[in-house]
């Protein structure tokens, strides 16, 4: 967790109002824990509150100069991948994925409703994303993964 | 002649390769071969980051194993990867694509092929990759190490094109024994370079077989990214 002087060093990277600081004072001296974060304004995800602080740096790499959100969403216009005999794995096969890069707005949270999205640095070869985003693939009405995983399983 | 333009949008499934995209698509098979002597152009982005492709026509590599720019709409010239290569026709044209992620991504790309009269001229040899990280108090030796265009194949005219996602970073160029860019800052533009604004290095002589030596130095306390792109203009048409 950081402390309230790192959250205020990352609160000045994007605004010189810091009246978020007495916020997060009062509350926690009501006994709640509020975070700063930023948050995606197509996911809902959480990011975390050096996002903008450390674009190009820690998140964001190769995304632009402007920090937008690098959470993943599905391209559901776009069929899945054949499957070829290339394919070794169903887990192979989902509709394709994107950085939704759309803006981020500074929010505070508390320490419960936290939901940090899973960032680039944390999972590089998006192995934990893309699970995520397929079981949402498959339960997704736009989708043709069922149809997919069924042709698949009839395979085997 | 009208030019031919064949525009896709294709998802790569995770972990795997694409030996040729145009197959995939019944509707573009009947492209796969050039339809006549042309100029080409190629332009291609990835909806995220983890795309890879190159190109061949006949036998000839014209992109090497290449980077994409994270996006979902091709930008012109911005995307353009490759626009001065010439197959005659007939030559069967190869752009494969590789997913290293465990998610499937989607690669997007145009090839144009406008019809050439006259004996073909030379081509330029493309090659684009990044983001590479360069740790802290670093340096990156040889970026080309081990790639395609380390050597140029003939006698080549080389451009470079570099950015870098924090300020920070230093490139120096040599080719063989002597020194083309003294240590310079890269710009911080945290992206895959754009042609023509990206232009650090032009103008270079780059004799058949001599290597190229592109490295990074990273004098900062922390890891920063360089992004790449190597072009090299035949001098004749090999």
């Amino acid at each position: 967790m950081k402390s309230l002087e790192e959250v205020e060093l990352d609160l000045k990277a994007v605004t010189s109002r810091l009246t978020l600081i007495d916020e997060i004072i009062k509350a926690s001296k009501l006994g709640r824990d509020m975070r700063m974060v930023f948050r995606c304004n197509h996911s809902g995800l959480h990011l975390p509150s050096d996002y903008i602080k450390e674009w190009g740096t820690l998140y964001g790499i190769g995304l632009g100069p402007d920090p937008v959100s690098e959470v993943l969403d599905t391209d559901y216009n776009v069929d899945p991948p054949a499957i070829t005999p290339a394919i070794r794995s169903i887990e192979q096969i989902m509709h394709p994925v994107g950085n939704v890069r759309v803006q981020v707005d500074m929010d505070l949270v508390s320490a419960d409703d936290l939901n940090l999205a899973i960032l680039v640095k944390d999972d590089p070869y998006m192995i934990e994303r893309a699970r995520i985003v397929r079981g949402k693939q498959l339960i997704n009405p736009k989708g043709r993964l069922r149809v997919m995983q069924a042709a698949w399983e009839r395979r085997a | 002649m009208q030019p031919i333009i064949i525009e896709d949008s294709i998802s790569i499934a995770a972990n795997s390769v694409n030996d040729n995209v145009i197959v995939s698509n019944a509707s573009l098979r009947r492209y796969l071969r050039a339809p006549f002597a042309a100029q080409g152009k190629l332009l291609a982005v990835g909806s995220a980051a983890g795309l890879r492709i190159s190109l061949d026509y006949g036998s000839k590599n014209v992109v090497g194993e290449s980077d994409l720019r994270v996006g979902t709409d091709l930008q012109e010239p911005l995307d353009v990867l490759s626009d001065a290569w010439y197959p005659n026709e007939g030559d069967q044209l190869v752009l494969r694509c590789a997913n290293s992620t465990g998610g499937a991504l989607d690669l997007r790309y145009r090839i144009m092929l406008t019809a050439w009269d006259g004996d073909l001229p030379p081509d330029c040899r493309v090659m684009q990759r990044g983001p590479i990280s360069v740790a802290a108090a670093a340096v990156d030796v040889q970026l080309l190490d081990g790639l395609r265009y380390e050597r140029a194949p003939v006698d080549s005219m080389m451009e470079i094109f570099m950015t870098a996602s924090a300020s920070g970073l230093k490139r120096q160029c040599f080719v063989d024994t002597e020194s083309i860019a003294p240590p310079s800052a890269i710009p911080p533009l945290n992206r895959i370079p754009q042609d023509p604004f990206d232009k650090n290095v032009e103008g270079i002589e780059v004799p058949a077989d001599k290597q190229i030596e592109l490295s990074v130095s990273n004098p900062t306390g922390g890891a920063v990214f360089v992004s790449w792109k190597q072009k090299l203009q035949e001098l004749v048409r090999a």
